[in-house]
């Protein structure tokens, strides 16, 4: 994620991914919709680590995860195991992914979602004393759905401003 | 990458045991504040445009309507004050401390934290204000929260209705005594405790005990809905309704005990 040859494109849409995940819902959405809210971050994340594997980092996912923990009132370290495990996962599979069609890549990306919103409901289990609810795994349906839509849209931007 | 999980894993159970990042978290907080605020903007946008196109006739039905509510008010200041002067009087007879004047903040919220499972919000006042951490939360209806975390600019502030909150409360009209939960619900608290013979009704009335030191006395925090007592159960269930408006209020007042 350096900020030459287009880096500043990742940490861009990373940071709209951020202001996305913050944005509070208006007050006349029903309370459930809440749960619904897709996982903007890691799918974005997950998108760059195999589309541009060469210019996304572990420990920079790592870092960066600290920032959304403080941001979504996480405990320290829980979003950036998250977002380091989607990079990971990304980098691995990678040049599997780009022959894959759009179809199979969202559920590639499913799975990388529900591991990720798994650990994140536990974590939040033991560490803050939420009650446990089996809500946690409608986020990443749906953000599995949205997933061709933004990964069209990263491509776009990428071919606008070219990333490597 | 397996390092980076041990590393995860280490810090979050060091996070939720302890205080020992507070001050990393602090920093963190105060850099990614801005954030919030253009997150909010639309919010921000859109009440600007409202008020800036807002019509005459709906500026002097307002106008009349808090005229109306000031008169009301006013009326009923003077008659707290009243109380008040005979409530210290009354004190001084019986040789028991005079209560603590309470200063107040008027905040405004800027975020709501995303995840539906917790309830917390951000405000904009923080240490330079002198929020800190366990101060009262209020609005205008009744006990809103406390203050978990202040950062320089900004706190976060856990609600009464979180599932992991509690506040000690007691019947204002028999004074007995329990323990509203959160339960994860903007419109419901849960008494903990109640002894299934114990006088309590639904309409009743539940303010803060001040028990616990945390919260001051006095201020409302819901009216209770229900009360069911199965001959099986040891304790009644009873559940109350928030007086605050909690997922509806914008701006809040941080209570700071004696600092008037």
């Amino acid at each position: 994620m350096s900020p030459r040859r287009g880096g500043w494109l990742i940490f861009a849409t990373l940071l709209v991914a951020m202001l996305a995940s913050v944005m509070h819902l208006p007050a006349s959405v029903p309370d459930w919709a809440g749960h619904l809210r897709p996982d903007w971050i890691v799918a974005v994340l997950f998108y760059w680590s195999f589309a541009a594997s060469d210019r996304t980092g572990l420990v920079e996912a790592w870092l960066l995860g600290f920032v959304v923990d403080v941001l979504v009132g996480d405990p320290l370290g829980l979003n950036g195991a998250c977002m380091a495990g989607a990079v990971f996962s990304g980098h691995v599979l990678h040049e599997r992914i780009r022959l894959y069609s759009v179809l199979q890549r969202a559920g590639v990306a499913l799975v990388v979602l529900l591991l990720a919103a798994l650990v994140r409901e536990v974590a939040r289990v033991l560490a803050l004393g939420t009650t446990p609810s089996l809500w946690f795994l409608a986020a990443p349906g749906v953000t599995a759905l949205l997933f061709p839509l933004l990964a069209l849209a990263l491509a776009a931007l990428r071919r606008r401003f070219p990333v490597r | 990458m397996a390092g980076l999980c041990v590393a995860s894993g280490a810090l979050v159970a060091v996070d939720g045991g302890t205080t020992t990042l507070k001050p990393l978290r602090g920093a963190l907080t105060a850099g990614v504040s801005p954030l919030y605020y253009v997150a909010e903007s639309p919010y921000l946008l859109g009440s600007r445009l409202d008020r800036l196109f807002s019509t005459h006739a709906r500026l002097r039905g307002d106008v009349e309507r808090l005229e109306t509510e000031l008169v009301e008010l006013r009326r009923t200041a003077g008659l707290y004050q009243g109380l008040v002067a005979e409530n210290d009087r009354l004190r001084a007879l019986l040789g028991s401390t005079e209560s603590l004047p309470e200063g107040v903040l008027v905040a405004e919220i800027i975020a709501i934290l995303p995840n539906p499972a917790r309830h917390e919000v951000v405000i904009d006042k923080g240490l330079g204000d002198s929020v800190s951490t366990g101060q009262a939360v209020v609005d205008s209806g009744g006990l809103f929260g406390q203050v978990v975390q202040s950062a320089a600019s900004t706190s976060r502030v856990l609600l009464i209705s979180d599932t992991t909150h509690a506040v000690p409360v007691h019947v204002n009209r028999s004074n007995l005594r329990s323990i509203a939960a959160g339960t994860g619900a903007f419109d419901r608290l849960t008494l903990e405790s109640v002894p299934i013979a114990s006088d309590i009704v639904p309409g009743d009335l539940l303010v803060s005990s001040g028990l616990g030191g945390r919260f001051p006395f006095g201020y409302p925090v819901g009216i209770v809905q229900s009360v069911v007592r199965d001959p099986g159960d040891d304790f009644a269930r009873v559940e109350a309704m928030p007086s605050a408006a909690l997922d509806r209020s914008r701006h809040v007042l941080v209570v700071r005990e004696g600092d008037a």
